[in-house]
């Protein structure tokens, strides 16, 4: 079962560019149709050989151009899909690419936004300043990096935003205490903004939660993995109300296997996302592969439709 | 964490503020009194609060729906702000033409603009910082009939 | 109406409250109907009439507002091509329609290049009332409505107000935290994707307009039922209510689409007329009161018997 839904667009790399040593940005646009709109902050998903990969959208999202614009820096690591890309991939080939997602929107009631990055976590405020921009709400920039030349796009953001953007290219704990500087004394209805590699997300927002900030103004971009279950397997279920026990097969889910048996649930969407079909966990582990549910209502519940059970499960519908 | 708590409240309340300021701090939290006096830039003063504040309105019932508002506008969320207004009395919305009117106890009353006798029901909206009144008809039993 | 594209709502024996949405592909908020011109017309006569009761908005909104209005025009003209086209030449936007013989030009998001506000102008041309819900870090506002045919409902009191507060009126509606689920499930719709679901209600007499502010003229004909007029007096009322997340300014973009089909029609249809019966038969009073059918609940049910009787008769 497709779990979200989404649409898939066979797009032509038009063409690519480095912005530094080891980062290149890479232009899609489709032949045959127009590309869906999308918001400051989005991605998208590529389909590589080694399977999907997250990346931030860096156009502008007024500027209604039809294709779509990411900047991959490459890692390194052997048979990962940052230097398949830089490899491999190059203009006029055809890539795979899902419909634009957005976990990372801008707040429009923010009355200030803070963007604060480190390394190639600038992707997604590209397009965030750009919007910003056309809309004429005040942000500022925070954009930590080892130098300037190693830097992405370091000349036109300078240019573009030379009030709002702040760059810091010195020692660590120098570069740690200005921008705990910058963080604190924050005033109401400012929204931050933090993207950079992991270590430096949990530092940040570590920081912000114990000034006080509410977490409701603190965002953060964390590429969430693919949470489709690759190989389903059969499990065991009983169903306490009705006391029966039952196997959910490989090709089948708990949802149909209830119904099958005779077990009345409610259901809506069949793809994880409506929660109409919610039952009680009442012992067992479950693999859960939607996202409706909390991570503390995933301690007892599960969505019937998509996520399955382990082994032997017991649960109250 | 530091629970920061501003108390915005105009003069006749100030005794009540001051309280309120005690309570607080006695439980441990922060707090700070923000008085409307002549010639503050109120809109100014807000917007310079910190970041993860709550805010407590005491004044007048007239003035309450504008310090709101400027409050909401200079970046407080809804649940941030608690009311306290002096007086005793709730507006009502009028369903039939819009007007905002306060009651007492009576729930039952005339719309003063367009005279049709209404009942404040208990759907609130904290954005007209009013409850919404319904229809009242001579004919029994209708009032009941007109919820929706 | 007629009941060829009537959305009959009932599925199962009984009613209950279930967040019924599915998704929609392609994912278009708007149909036009065989009572297209009618409906527009009756629309912009009631704009004109009570603007501020029909179009209300707040500031926050006017991006998404733009966004509406281009995605409004888009997919009418991707929708029904020989009805509606929608072009772009430099700066300029130009969106014709056929049907009533229009066109509108506008610079996208200059306010000054159009008179009403994009909303305003856009539902000017769809028999969707318009709603804008915008989401914020702490909930869903109502920020923008172009509301022409409500069922007792008033757009002016609930601008402004959260998602869930919106509702608080609903009987039953918290139960199970049913309202908070509905509330979470709307802000996970993904950008450019809509979901579609029907509500229902009942009206007297074939009135689309219907909101809080005239209960006076509209709610009497409730005591007017029996069960010899119920049959051209009672319409079942559908809404078809879709959620589109707009992706420019991630706000949700709420579509209503309202249908009315008289008891005398309804009653064509067996299978329909048997849902219907044992629905209404089993609703819970508390609903009922809500919905309005209480006062005259006995005598429609003694209208749909009675046609009962007569067919099962026919039938023998």
């Amino acid at each position: 079962m497709n779990t979200f839904m989404q649409k898939y667009y066979q797009l032509k790399v038009q063409k690519t560019e480095y912005v530094t040593p080891t980062i290149k940005t890479f232009t899609f646009a489709s032949e045959s149709e127009k590309l869906p709109h999308f918001g400051a902050g989005s991605h998208i998903s590529l389909k590589l050989p080694m399977g999907k990969r997250q990346y931030s959208l860096i156009n502008d999202p007024l500027q209604d151009e039809s294709e779509y614009t990411i900047a991959v820096k490459n890692v390194g690591t052997e048979g990962g899909g940052s230097s398949f890309l830089h490899h491999h991939v190059k203009p006029g080939e055809t890539i795979e690419v899902a419909s634009p997602e957005n976990y990372f929107q801008i707040r429009t009631e923010a009355r200030r936004h803070l963007f604060l990055a480190a390394g190639i976590g600038i992707t997604p405020f590209l397009s965030m300043m750009a919007f910003l921009s056309h809309t004429g709400q005040s942000f500022d920039l925070y954009y930590a990096g080892s130098s300037a030349s190693e830097c992405a796009f370091y000349s036109t953001i300078k240019k573009r935003y030379p009030d709002q953007a702040h760059f810091y290219f010195m020692e660590r704990e120098q570069k740690e205490k200005e921008l705990q500087n910058v963080l604190r004394n924050q005033c109401i209805g400012t929204h931050i903004y933090i993207c950079g590699p992991s270590a430096f997300m949990d530092h940040y927002i570590t920081y912000c939660k114990g000034l006080g900030y509410p977490d409701e103004n603190i965002h953060s971009e964390r590429f969430r993995p693919s949470s489709t279950i690759q190989n389903p397997k059969a499990f065991q279920v009983t169903e306490e109300q009705s006391a029966k026990t039952l196997y959910v097969n490989s090709n089948q889910s708990l949802l149909e296997a209830l119904i099958d048996e005779g077990i009345t649930v409610p259901y809506a969407c069949r793809m994880g996302v409506c929660g109409t079909c919610e039952v009680e966990v009442c012992n067992g582990s479950v693999l859960h592969n939607e996202t409706f549910l909390t991570e503390e209502e995933k301690k007892e519940k599960m969505l019937a439709c998509v996520s399955r059970g382990e082994g032997a499960i017991t649960i109250k519908v | 964490m530091i629970l920061k708590t501003i108390i915005l409240t105009d003069q006749n309340n100030m005794e009540r503020a001051c309280d309120r300021k005690n309570d607080i701090q006695q439980a441990g939290g922060n707090c700070r009194i923000l008085g409307l006096e002549e010639g503050i830039d109120l809109e100014k003063e807000l917007s310079f609060q910190p970041l993860g504040a709550q805010i407590l309105i005491i004044a007048e019932k007239d003035l309450i729906q504008n310090l709101r508002q400027l409050a909401i506008k200079a970046g407080f969320k809804q649940k941030d702000i608690t009311l306290i207004h002096t007086g005793g009395s709730f507006n009502a919305f009028c369903s039939q033409c819009h007007h905002i009117q306060t009651f007492t106890q009576q729930k039952e009353f005339d719309c003063a603009n367009c005279h049709q006798t209404i009942e404040a029901s208990d759907h609130f909206s904290a954005y007209h910082q009013a409850y919404l009144a319904y229809p009242v008809f001579t004919q029994k039993n209708q009032s009941d009939e007109t919820k929706g | 109406m007629s009941n060829r594209t009537f959305p009959f709502p009932f599925t199962k024996d009984q009613y209950a409250y279930s967040n019924n949405s599915s998704i929609l592909d392609p994912p278009w908020t708007l149909t036009v109907t065989e009572d297209y011109e009618k409906e527009i017309t009756l629309k912009r006569k009631l704009l004109q009439q009570n603007h501020s009761r029909c179009f209300r908005s707040l500031p926050i909104s006017i991006e998404s507002q733009w966004e509406v209005m281009r995605l409004v025009f888009t997919q009418l003209s991707e929708a029904y091509p020989s009805h509606f086209s929608f072009t772009q030449k430099g700066k300029e936007f130009q969106f014709q329609n056929h049907l009533l013989n229009e066109e509108e030009t506008f610079i996208f998001r200059d306010c000054t290049s159009i008179e009403l506000e994009p909303m305003d102008l856009a539902g000017r041309h769809v028999q969707e009332d318009l709603i804008l819900m915008g989401d914020r870090s702490d909930g869903l506002f109502l920020e923008a409505g172009q509301l022409c045919f409500p069922s007792n409902w008033s757009l002016a009191f609930v601008l402004g107000m959260e998602f869930k507060s919106i509702h608080y009126p609903v009987p039953g509606i918290t139960d199970n935290g049913f309202i908070e689920k509905v509330g979470r499930f709307i802000s996970r719709i993904r950008p450019n994707t809509a979901w579609e679901r029907k509500n229902w209600s009942i009206t007297i007499s074939e009135k689309l307009d219907t909101p809080l502010e005239t209960y006076a003229d509209w709610g009497r004909m409730r005591q007017e039922v029996t069960e010899e007029n119920a049959g051209e007096l009672v319409h079942l009322r559908v809404e078809v209510q879709r959620l589109f997340r707009m992706p420019i300014n991630h706000d949700i973009l709420f579509s209503i689409h309202t249908y009315l089909l008289s008891l005398e029609e309804l009653i064509k249809n067996e299978q329909w007329l048997m849902l219907f019966y044992r629905n209404i038969k089993t609703l819970d009073d508390d609903i009922a009161d809500y919905k309005g059918i209480s006062q005259y609940k006995k005598e429609m049910l003694g209208f749909v018997e009675k046609t009962m009787a007569e067919k099962e008769k026919m039938n023998r």
